[in-house]
């Protein structure tokens, strides 16, 4: 028979935290051409022409499109950026992860 | 270093220097895009708006150096991956400025087919919709033959 263990036995658990994650979404104005989008989006993003015109259509068409989902701080980075652009911008919570 | 040169005709381009000149003073301390911004806190949006503000003095203090003392003289104006960046940015500041202060009854359609009737603008309106439009035709010129400094594939 095994001498019981001194030790309390404890079952490992793991527990994945979720980092909040946060969106980059661009608002439509009526002052910038949309080439002007297009060229800050790959820029910035460094999307192909087709995501890029993809994004400022729906930005056009719908009034905002999301551009990035992630990590609060770089998505402040992109806002940031965005804005030194002159393109409309914001932050908000991803509340679909 | 690619290198753009644009020649500009300086008596049609010099009565719209004061008005560029006056823009960029108004916007010396505000943002041409209001920064709002509800995700950050109040100290945060004071630091996004005052590194904003300088990053924006900065390229516009890039555009209105193309209209230096050479300018007068030889009527070109030049781009090159030194400036280009900074100098479309500017264009969009000065723009949403123009369009704020003066054009904002205009509408998004008469802008997208320059379709605006210069006739119908009251005087007040004239000199920045002319400015607008150069600032509009310059940042196009830059994008089309720039366009390989500017988007990096």
């Amino acid at each position: 028979m095994a001498t019981p263990s001194p030790f309390p036995t404890t079952t490992p658990e793991t527990k994945t935290v979720l980092t909040p994650r946060w969106r980059v979404v661009f608002l439509n104005d009526a002052i910038s051409r949309m080439t002007y989008v297009v060229l800050v989006l790959r820029k910035v993003f460094g999307f192909n022409e087709t995501q890029a015109t993809a994004h400022m259509r729906e930005a056009h068409e719908r009034g905002r499109t999301i551009l990035w989902v992630g990590p609060r701080e770089r998505a402040e980075a992109y806002v940031f950026t965005l804005r030194q652009w002159h393109l409309n911008s914001i932050l908000e919570p991803d509340e679909t992860g | 270093m690619k290198r753009v040169e644009v020649k500009l005709d300086l008596t049609n381009v010099a009565p719209l220097l004061d008005v560029l000149k006056s823009a960029s003073d108004a916007l010396s301390t505000r943002l041409a895009l209001p920064l709002e911004v509800s995700a950050l806190d109040a100290d945060s949006l004071e630091q996004w708006n005052a590194d904003l503000i300088e990053s924006q003095n900065e390229d516009i203090a890039a555009l209105l150096k193309l209209f230096n003392r050479d300018f007068f003289s030889e009527e070109v104006v030049a781009f090159d991956e030194d400036n280009a960046d900074a100098v479309i940015r500017a264009c969009s500041a000065l723009k949403l400025y123009l369009f704020r202060e003066y054009l904002s009854d205009l509408s998004e359609e008469d802008f997208e087919t320059n379709e605006v009737i210069f006739d119908v603008l009251t005087e007040n309106q004239q000199k920045p919709y002319l400015t607008f439009m150069f600032l509009d035709t310059l940042q196009k010129v830059i994008m089309r033959h720039l366009n390989d400094l500017v988007v990096d594939d």
